[in-house]
């Protein structure tokens, strides 16, 4: 379906002064070239900004022009001429030169035969005429709008000429063109179109894309190869049908990859010396991107030709305001008589419009903003979505938040449809529309049969310069018009706001270098219509409400203009819609937002009692409401109480009773519901216990001081509810701790959270990395002897009891830390890390490096590392330990270690270490000797008496040996 | 200027040096340069007048005459209307020579019927005292060669100049044959049958 409206895109109309009449004409930038007909002679004109077309100069072909293109790099025209039967390709270089009214000379020369070498002399200041000869007569013809290079179609391929530029000093450049490639294929093209690395034609029913892919890109400049050939698929059928019936192929549209099905065989020949190069013939490829064949429109047949495609255009839009023509995204337009199919064809290939003519058309032209399309009778401006498709290549923030922008597959649209009679050709300059027009009916039959010329000062004929309306202008009317269906067609509403939107957008990626001025002004007209866009999804009930955010957000506007723009509407029901609640929503609750006046935080405060009361205690967290006048705030939370009381209402109220400095209000509200509960509110909305980040809430600050515990429970919950990351909950507890003067390297109540989150946390990877916070802040503090600077909010036991990572510590262990020359003061951190290391989970090998901190021969320093070489199973070395500096616990810790498969450790180290330190007297003489005893004891169960024999010493006394190696073979005896 | 003419391809060819350039100039702009330089490749001018009543665009093609030019100028010929054969009358050798640019002219103009082809010989420098080749002895060659018509020109005192041009116009309008392939014959009637008299000397 079309969208037909009735918009005015064109501010003037005028009759561009031409002597004969015209045969074609062909636009660049701001050139018109008029081909007189019959005389062999082009009349070139400048198509100003204001309108009007002032004439250049006026030149002569060698032949009649049956084919023109105009390329704006090397400001040549390209002909297609015929003459005495035969057909030239040549391109008119140096053009301007031909002034009007002076007899000018002009230069011929074959295309390589650049006068350099033994030719030169100065290049002279005159037109230049460059043919380039052809094996197979010439039938259509194309230049690349970015490189300048030449493409011409042939009876069954396509030659590429590329522009060359030889720079002599001191002398304007010469061009030349050299014939890179040519591309054989199974069509016989009858239009052709060039851009960078694509070429498109057409044939009567169908149409192929070509992309030529290189490394270093630009195949038609630098890589060359001889007859490489690229693709031979077999061809589809007889072509042409039989003798006697025409058969047309069945409909067929290929994209991408699927293109190779076409049937369609290419191969790539070289032409140039460069070709010869292998490296380079290794890095083009030649790929079909898209194929489409049609049927002929039987509905509206009289002929084929009839029925033939037509209006082949491939367009660039480049990348913003870059001075270098980088592409940024194609497009590719085709015509049938009766619809005209626009597709993508850069980064994805897609069809983006259909559009249905009410009328045979003639021609159409595409530019990045309009379609035109001229009928018999009817001059007809629709819109494109090139633009939507060039914003999404360009910014990969698109369609997110941040930023959002019409989708490319909105209904079509036609802004205008005028009446102008006899059209025949149309091109398109910039922001004109050069259209021919002849009046066909003044050709009668008898003026044909007579041979009479029709009478030149009665001319039927009219060649008009349309003058495009700026666009800022255009949309400005669109935006208008939308207003009448605003109300009833709130689809049109949205659909022209749209157009003019992409209007702007495309006239903000147009490439060419326009004052600085008027971009600024097209700048502001398109935050102008984020605005327009902002109001239309927040205001109707739509389903992409949604998008009101990335609108109002690319609309630059502060949060606050919106807002009080909102309140002066007058129609309430629209006034806070779901868009409009959904940004604000965003804005509030998003970090960076300035913070508001009291009487605007006031009225966001009556939005949310209008539109969702519910929301009141969210908003009201939010750091950006800070000034929001506290009394007001308390009556809608009471209010709000009373009908749906929760956690979060309560806790929201606690904490401005808080801010009321009502502290007993406050316990009240906290008194409402349980921890758990509460937890639960806190979950649901973060900011009541912290802001911008890591900024401790006054609730948070007060919980710190009244209630650690709930506090830190309801940070555990955040995090096991992926609200809130580990390290910023780290940052949190330093900074609400920070007041307390000389401020601990990690407070209590961070060690506190990380012991709670301990208790909580069953991931393996936050588990190990709270073991490696515990650890070290254990370590640290008992080697330095600090204590913590509050009661640890969990003892031993509590972590013992409920956490799987501590575990109980082992009886040895409390000889080493009962000397008293440790105070005991602060045996909890000693315990907690002694506890960790006789758990299952630390890492011991993180630990080892941390021990340092310790010296080495008191308590704790000696428990933990006998603790980790236990850990790592390296008994004997602790066992070595023990022995040197608390024997004492030698035989706890074997009755405790040295059992199953480590039982031999008794009479392979421990007894004959024992017997060896015995034989001194040091200062733990008599324990080592107990220690012996005991060990002896247990060995004698447990070996046969000669394994036992063996390991006696041969020096030891007899008296303190043999009740042992009796109470052993006793033993035996009694088996 | 005419709104719709005929367009006709005359193209200059001759020794280097035998005046090409001058007498186009000489005929086009009526100046003449003393120190005009070789032209390299081709070039060409148009130029529009009225002859016996016909408006034509005689596209005048001046070519260089240095046989090391000679690449750059063939490929021109074709399609050529009428052909100016010059020599100058102070360089026997220039004379000589229009045999072979004949030849050159008719090979590379891929010209279908040489004997109907109108040629006009042009013996320009008749200013200067020294002449080494006389009109009887041009005049001769012109009658053995296909009975050309032949004009003593001097583009520096402008003698014949326009005269020579004109008929060369003649010439080809005369053409019966060739009067169909003209580009524009829409607004042009030609009296195909009517005779000129030539200006010759």
């Amino acid at each position: 379906m079309v969208r037909v409206y009735n918009c005015h895109p064109f501010s003037s109309q005028q009759i561009v002064g031409v002597a004969q009449e015209p045969a074609a004409v062909c636009c660049g930038r701001d050139t018109l070239f008029v081909l007189c007909a019959g005389a062999g002679r082009v009349q070139a004109f400048s198509v100003s900004r204001q309108g009007g077309c002032e004439p250049l100069c006026t030149f002569s072909t060698l032949g009649t022009v049956q084919g023109l293109a105009y390329s704006q790099t090397g400001d040549y025209l390209a002909t297609i001429e015929e003459r005495s039967g035969i057909l030239y390709l040549r391109a008119y270089l140096n053009w301007r030169r031909c002034e009007a009214g002076r007899d000018c000379r002009v230069g011929v020369r074959m295309v390589g035969h650049i006068l350099d070498g033994p030719f030169q002399g100065a290049p002279k200041d005159q037109m230049e005429i460059v043919e380039m000869p052809l094996a197979d007569p010439p039938t259509c013809l194309s230049c690349c709008p970015v490189k300048g290079d030449l493409i011409v179609g042939c009876w069954n391929k396509v030659v590429l000429f590329h522009l060359k530029k030889q720079i002599l000093d001191g002398h304007p450049p010469l061009l030349d063109f050299e014939r890179v490639l040519i591309l054989h294929f199974s069509l016989n093209p009858l239009s052709v179109s060039l851009c960078d690395g694509c070429v498109a034609v057409t044939t009567d029913l169908e149409v192929l894309e070509i992309l030529f892919k290189c490394q270093s890109f630009s195949p038609f400049l630098s890589t060359p190869h001889l007859e490489s050939k690229i693709e031979d698929s077999p061809s589809v059928g007889p072509r042409d049908g039989s003798e006697e019936f025409v058969l047309f192929q069945s409909p067929l549209e290929l994209l991408d990859e699927d293109t190779c099905a076409s049937g369609v065989s290419t191969l790539l020949e070289w032409t140039s010396v460069q070709g010869l190069r292998t490296d380079l013939r290794n890095c083009l490829h030649v790929r079909q991107i898209l194929y489409r064949r049609f049927a002929p429109d039987l509905s509206h047949i009289y002929s084929i030709e009839e029925t033939a495609l037509h209006s082949l255009q491939l367009l660039p839009m480049h990348t913003t305001g870059s001075e270098e023509k980088e592409i940024l995204s194609l497009f590719c337009f085709f015509s049938m008589p009766h619809v005209g199919y626009l597709y993508s064809v850069g980064k994805m290939v897609q069809l983006l419009s259909t559009y249905q003519y009410p009328e045979k058309a003639k021609q159409a032209v595409l530019s990045s903003q309009f379609l035109h399309v001229i009928t018999r009778n009817d001059l007809q401006c629709y819109t494109v979505r090139c633009s939507a498709v060039a914003a999404r290549d360009e910014d990969p923030e698109m369609d997110t938040n941040n930023k959002a922008c019409p989708a490319f597959f909105m209904q079509v649209c036609a802004l205008r449809m005028q009446l102008f009679i006899g059209l025949q050709a149309a091109c398109h300059s910039r922001n004109h529309l050069i259209l021919l027009t002849r009046a066909e009916a003044e050709v009668s039959v008898e003026e044909r049969g007579s041979k009479k010329a029709p009478v030149t000062n009665q001319p039927g004929w009219n060649l008009y310069c349309l003058q495009i309306i700026p666009t800022i202008q255009l949309c400005r009317e669109m935006v208008e018009y939308s207003k009448s269906y605003e109300a009833c067609s709130p689809q049109s509403y949205v659909h022209l706001l749209s157009e003019a939107h992409l209007l702007l957008k495309a006239a903000l990626l147009e490439p060419s270098p326009c004052d600085p001025d008027k971009r600024e002004d097209v700048l502001s007209a398109f935050k102008e219509s984020c605005l327009q866009m902002g109001d239309c999804y927040s205001r109707l009930d739509m389903d992409d409400f949604h998008l009101a955010l990335p609108y109002y957000q690319m609309s630059g506007l502060p949060l606050s203009d919106i807002i009080s723009t909102r309140f002066s509407w007058e129609n309430k029901s629209q006034k806070f819609g779901k868009g409009f609640i959904y940004y604000l929503k965003h804005c509030i609750c998003h970090e960076g937002q300035d913070l508001l006046s009291e009487e605007m935080a006031n009225q966001v405060l009556h939005v949310f009692k209008v539109a969702e009361p519910t929301y009141i205690p969210h908003a009201l967290c939010s750091p950006c409401m800070g000034n929001i006048c506290l009394r007001t705030a308390w009556d809608h939370l009471e209010r709000l109480s009373m009908v749906s009381p929760s956690p979060l209402v309560m806790l929201t109220k606690a904490s401005f009773a808080l801010r009321l400095q009502d502290l007993q209000q406050y316990n009240t509200q906290m008194e409402r519901y349980t921890e758990m509960k509460l937890v639960l509110g806190f979950v649901d909305e973060p900011m009541l216990l912290l802001c911008g980040g890591i900024v401790a809430t006054e609730l948070a600050r007060h919980l710190e001081k009244t209630q650690p515990g709930l506090l830190i429970t309801a940070f555990v919950a955040l995090l096991d509810s992926k609200k809130l990351q580990l390290e910023e909950a780290d940052l949190f507890f330093r900074e609400i701790c920070k007041e307390e003067g000389e401020e601990p390297v990690e407070p209590q109540l961070l060690v506190d959270f990380w012991e709670a989150m301990l208790v909580a946390g069953n991931e393996e990877e936050l588990v190990q990395r709270l073991l490696g916070k515990l650890v070290s802040v254990y370590v640290r503090r008992t080697a330095a002897r600090l204590e913590p600077e509050r009661k640890p909010l969990r003892t031993l036991e509590d972590l013992i009891s409920s956490c799987s990572h501590f575990g109980t510590i082992f009886s040895w262990v409390n000889f080493i830390n009962a000397p008293s020359d440790h105070p005991p003061s602060f045996p909890e951190d000693l315990q907690k890390l002694q506890s960790l290391l006789c758990g299952p989970s630390v890492d011991v090998k993180s630990v080892l490096p941390l021990l340092r901190q310790f010296p080495e021969d008191n308590g704790p320093g000696l428990s933990t590392s006998a603790l980790c070489q236990t850990r790592l199973g390296l008994y004997d070395s602790a066992v070595d330990l023990l022995l040197d500096h608390c024997p004492q616990a030698v035989l706890a810790f074997a009755r405790c270690h040295m059992q199953h498969q480590n039982q031999p450790l008794w009479w392979k180290k421990l007894l004959p270490e024992l017997c060896r330190r015995t034989r001194g007297d040091g200062k733990h003489h008599s324990v080592l000797v107990a220690s012996l005893k005991e060990t002896l004891a247990i060995v004698a169960t447990e070996l046969q008496p000669l394994d036992f024999l063996a390991l006696l010493p041969d020096d030891g006394r007899a008296m303190f040996f043999l009740p042992h190696l009796l109470e052993c073979s006793r033993k035996v005896s009694v088996i | 200027m005419a709104g719709k003419s005929t367009l006709l391809k005359v193209i200059l060819l001759g020794d280097g040096g035998v005046g090409k350039s001058s007498l186009m100039n000489r005929y086009v702009s009526n100046k003449f340069d003393i120190h005009l330089f070789h032209t390299i490749g081709v070039e060409f001018l148009n130029k529009d007048l009225e002859v016996d009543g016909h408006y034509v665009t005689m596209q005048i093609w001046d070519t260089a005459g240095q046989e090391r030019f000679r690449s750059l100028r063939t490929p021109f010929y074709r399609g050529s209307d009428c052909c100016l054969l010059t020599f100058s009358v102070d360089d026997h050798q220039s004379f000589y020579n229009l045999g072979n640019w004949k030849k050159e002219f008719i090979y590379y103009a891929d010209v279908k019927e040489p004997e109907n082809f109108p040629f006009v010989i042009l013996g320009n420098k008749i200013d200067v005292s020294d002449r080494q080749v006389s009109t009887e002895e041009a005049q001769a060659w012109c009658k053995d060669n296909g009975n050309h018509p032949y004009f003593e020109t001097s583009a520096k005192d402008a003698t014949n100049v326009a005269g020579a041009f004109e008929e060369a116009v003649r010439r080809v309008l005369a053409a019966e044959d060739r009067s169909e392939s003209f580009m524009q014959t829409d607004t042009v009637k030609l009296n195909q049958g009517r005779k000129h008299r030539s200006t010759c000397c």
